[in-house]
């Protein structure tokens, strides 16, 4: 065998080793989490916090549809016990038995410190008298056998008081037992993992043993089982990016390869094309994982797509093979041209880096990595590995230097997809950008109705205006929110709001609970108390005394805390309010029926307590999206002026800048106006793609306008940025057909932008064929 | 001769008692029967509730109506104002001193539909509803009849013991209701 051909099967061997080292060392990540922005005002970062705070994510409903409304009952009680009995879910609720009998005690003897009926005179005779009055009244009526079974040791109603506190907010329909959906349709069940809900191998695991269950539930044919949550959405985002990069990935290779196996024909020119693009994606891998400590899954998925653009280095460098040179004064050639574009890519590249999106830094790391790598490899290891003589005959036709000099008639019409563009969207009402990050989700649009229809039925009011309470301990936090609650009192009277919700409300601070053992009245005085009040009232004599031993236990009481409501039904309401860590605590304040954001705003920085933040959700994530479009356009902006420096310093004269600047310009304008019209608004993804669109663009328009020797090189010119041209459109084409957000985006701009680019760079060309004019060419 | 005709009277004897109604064997279906032709009736009623923490039982009065199949109406005019409405599995809670009105599902609170069973159930004679959640017992006949009804189901019987439902003809003149905690309501009941 050859030198050349033993050299390319060692060079791959090596980049397999290198491959496979790799791969054990990589770490891939899904969640979306990455392409949260990171900083921003101090709402923002908190609002971070609290997405990525794993106890919220890791609450999931499950739905249970399609039989009647006992069958629906039997599975979900039978569904309920066998995940308890799986030891993952650190709660499991669908309505039965909401309390066990060691926690009605524990809440029953904590009575008097939770509710916030013990104050000071709860316990004088005119209080006492009402309270025994109002027994009497309900004693009367229907809801006589409620208030009968507890008269003896709680006739002020302290119990009853504190569930209609906890109940307010109303919560799901009962029927036959557990809980349903208000149309009696579905059947619902609320678990809660103990894993994190954004470990998506710990929601993997949830995933397979909540089907197993379900399983085992035996279903009739027709009934369905639906999920829904943070760990439900992780878990299939990662699916669904794994499950389309890998289909993508094929189909993108076998298309290229199925192209280039035509064009070259000739396995040797196949593999050594293979060699820079696979050394670019092993270095891109290498350098992400390095600096980033992993790999995001959607990365993977770019990734493959630079394949690309990196092929267009060895596809530039075999088509300028000729016989009348050997490679190496061939990869001498055209590397000036090259370098410029490289450096060009590079520049349009770098504002991904510096973009406050993590995900978006992590993608053009691996991009600029890649290339910078093939484009090396292209022009020093290449030339080595090719046997001499090697000349590929791509099958694409060539116009002759006259047919393009031709084309250049049609310049002014290189503007028109443009203007009309334009023109059609001024008309149309068609969406310019997109602010709506959960438009940008790779969760399907079912996927989310179906978690807002379960969360209503749920009764979990809609969260989004919310005040987040911070104190370095639990109980900083509890005492801080118990005196903003005046405040939202007031709010509720000036119909700014129309309800609150804290987890002070269920786990009053223990300061509180100790003013209310104090407001407790020594066993005498209630006694006397009492007696007073109940003359006259028909109650048996002796009757309280269980009430007045209660109150007397309840004066040495401790403070109820965290841990005591940790195993109880309670404790799923606290932990959504109460977000602890090592060194902080905060508590929400969750308000409803929002109706004057303002009036919230102007109260919390009236009160000026620097520990409360008020935050609007979908507000400040809107306003994260568009403050970042606005940043990254600002860094498109410096991007252009980094590649017209470069083009500058290569290409010197000015005139033949702007005839290799102008087409790629008008092509990313054109692009900009094209992706609203077909259905994709602008978002971050997009703008980012088109400074990778001109950095590759700018290669086909270097190429048609460096100086050319004779025809024959012209013929080569053209065919290998033909040949660049349908594998960047290829890749990338397929790319746009992905339903993940981002994907999709790059993909759609990068495949519109380069066609036009190689369009346009082709009318305007003007391919310099004299071969005196050497001297300033590139 | 004479022995023909003691036999003749008694075979004519014997024919007579066995034809039916005659014999006046009236059990607990000819009751639901009878029950069951009755579409619509009204009535007052006086309530005496004695519980075990009271000295003195509590009276209250109102009046009642009905309508098959399960429609009925409990309204309580002193010494308090209310109003329960039950329609189907429906049950509404109105208190105009109060202003309040509150509807539940009775699939919600289990006690409480047990307990709307055994009055509607016997009003609309529906003895497969009283069988569902009670041990039906009868005794007496049509002019005074007696039903006693034990819940079949132990959880309810610790707040339920037993419920006592008495009538003359197709008319409910009371209803006793004996708690696990040996509170008990005695309904008298007068038919328009």
């Amino acid at each position: 065998m050859s030198r050349p051909a033993l050299f390319v099967i060692a060079v791959l061997a090596a980049l397999a080793g290198i491959g496979g080292l790799l791969s054990r060392a990589v770490t891939v990540r899904t969640d979306m989490t990455a392409f949260l922005p990171a900083g921003g005002t101090p709402a923002a970062q908190m609002l971070i916090k609290t997405l990525q705070s794993p106890v919220l994510a890791s609450i999931i409903l499950i739905a249970i549809e399609g039989a009647d409304p006992a069958e629906l009952a039997r599975l979900s009680n039978d569904l309920a016990s066998r995940l308890k009995a799986s030891e993952l879910f650190s709660s499991v609720s669908n309505g039965a038995d909401v309390m066990s009998g060691d926690d009605f005690e524990m809440f029953f003897r904590a009575r008097y410190l939770l509710s916030a009926k013990t104050q000071r005179g709860a316990f004088d005779e005119t209080a006492l008298r009402a309270d025994l009055e109002t027994d009497l009244g309900l004693l009367r009526s229907s809801a006589g056998p409620l208030v009968s079974r507890n008269l003896a040791a709680d006739p002020t109603g302290h119990f009853l008081s504190l569930a209609r506190d906890w109940l307010s907010h109303a919560g799901p329909a009962s029927r036959n037992g557990v809980w349903f959906s208000a149309d009696g349709s579905r059947a619902l069940v609320m678990v809660r993992s103990k894993g994190s809900g954004l470990d998506t191998g710990v929601q993997s695991e949830v995933a397979d043993t909540i089907e197993e269950a379900w399983q085992a539930a035996a279903p009739p044919a027709n009934a369905r089982m639906l999920k829904t949550g943070t760990g439900v959405f992780a878990h299939q985002a990662e699916q669904q990016i794994r499950r389309e990069t890998m289909i993508f990935s094929a189909v993108a290779s076998a298309a290229l390869l199925a192209f280039m196996v035509v064009q070259l024909r000739s396995v040797p020119a196949l593999l050594i094309t293979v060699i820079p693009v696979v050394a670019g994606i092993l270095a891109g891998t290498a350098l992400v994982q390095s600096v980033f400590g992993f790999v995001h899954g959607v990365t993977f998925g770019f990734g493959v797509s630079m394949i690309g653009v990196a092929v267009d280095y060895p596809i530039l460098f075999l088509g300028h093979l000729s016989s009348e040179r050997s490679p190496f004064q061939s990869a001498r050639l055209i590397w000036p041209t090259l370098l410029t574009g490289v450096a060009a890519n590079v520049c349009g590249l770098s504002p991904m880096i510096f973009s406050s999106f993590p995900g978006l830094t992590q993608l053009g790391l691996f991009a600029i990595g890649g290339l910078l790598v093939a484009a090396a490899t292209t022009r020093f290891l290449l030339p080595r590995l090719v046997t001499p003589g090697l000349v590929i005959r791509p099958l694409i036709p060539c116009p002759s230097p006259g047919r393009v000099q031709g084309l250049r008639k049609l310049r002014p019409f290189i503007a028109l997809p443009f203007i009309v563009g334009v023109a059609l969207l001024a008309q149309s009402d068609a969406k310019l950008t997109q602010d709506d990050l959960a438009e940008l989700s790779p969760v399907p649009v079912e996927q989310r109705n179906l978690d807002e229809a379960l969360r209503r039925d749920m009764g979990a009011p809609d969260v989004r205006h919310i005040i987040a309470v911070r104190g370095k301990t639990v109980e900083e936090a509890l005492q801080a929110s118990e005196d903003f609650a005046p405040t939202l009192q007031s709010l509720i009277g000036q119909k700014a709001i129309e309800g609150y919700d804290m987890a002070a409300k269920y786990l009053p601070s223990a300061r509180t609970q100790l003013a209310r053992r104090a407001a407790l009245p020594e066993p005498a005085k209630l006694e006397g108390a009492l007696t007073r009040a109940a003359s006259g009232l028909p109650f048996r004599p002796g009757l309280f005394a269980p009430f007045l031993q209660d109150v007397a236990a309840a004066r040495g009481q401790e403070p109820v805390d965290a841990a005591a409501l940790a195993r109880t039904p309670l404790s799923a309401v606290i932990d959504g309010l109460l977000y602890r860590q090592a060194d902080e605590a905060i508590a929400y304040i969750v308000l409803i029926g929002v109706k004057q954001p303002d009036a919230i705003a102007a109260s919390v920085t009236q009160n000026r307590q620097p520990n409360l933040l008020y935050i609007d959700i979908k507000g400040e994530m809107n306003s994260l999206v568009s403050n970042y479009l606005a940043e990254t356009l600002r860094t498109l902006g410096w991007g252009a002026l980094a590649i017209l420096a470069c083009l500058s310093f290569g290409l010197r004269r000015p005139a033949a800048v702007l005839r290799t600047l102008m087409p790629i310009a008008l092509a990313g304008v054109t692009t900009v106006v094209v992706l609203p019209l077909i259905g994709q608004p602008l978002s971050v993804f997009h703008m980012v793609a088109l400074m990778l669109m001109v950095g590759v663009g700018l290669d086909y328009s270097l190429f048609f306008n460096r100086s050319i020797g004779d025809e024959s090189e012209w013929c080569r010119t053209f065919r290998a940025v033909v040949m660049c041209a349908v594998t960047t459109l290829l890749s990338f084409g397929l790319l746009a057909f992905c339903t993940t957000p981002v994907m999709r985006g790059i993909g759609s701009a990068v495949a519109i932008g380069v066609a036009c680019a190689f369009v346009f760079s082709l009318v305007l060309a003007r391919p310099n064929l004299d071969p005196r004019s050497r001297a300033v060419s590139p | 001769m004479r022995a023909l005709h003691r036999g003749f009277l008694v075979v004519c004897l014997s024919l007579c008692l066995s034809f039916p109604g005659h014999a006046e064997e009236f059990g607990v279906a000819d009751l639901m029967h009878m029950l069951a032709q009755v579409k619509e009736s009204r009535a007052t009623f006086v309530e005496e509730k004695r519980l075990a923490a009271l000295t003195e039982p509590l009276i209250l009065r109102g009046d009642l109506e009905y309508r098959a199949p399960a429609h009925l109406v409990k309204r309580t005019v002193a010494p308090i104002q209310e109003s329960l409405e039950v329609d189907g599995s429906q049950l509404s809670v109105t208190k105009p001193g109060e202003g309040m009105n509150q509807t539940l599902s009775l699939d919600t609170y289990p006690e409480i539909k047990i307990m709307v069973a055994a009055i509607r159930g016997t009003l609309a004679g529906d003895i497969d509803t009283l069988r569902e959640y009670y041990e039906v017992g009868f005794s007496g006949s049509r002019p005074a009849w007696e039903l006693t009804l034990v819940p079949r189901s132990k959880r309810v019987r610790e707040f339920l013991r037993v419920v006592r439902i008495s009538g003359a003809e197709q008319r409910m003149t009371s209803m006793e209701m004996i708690e696990g905690s040996g509170d008990t309501t005695l309904m008298t009941i007068q038919t328009r």
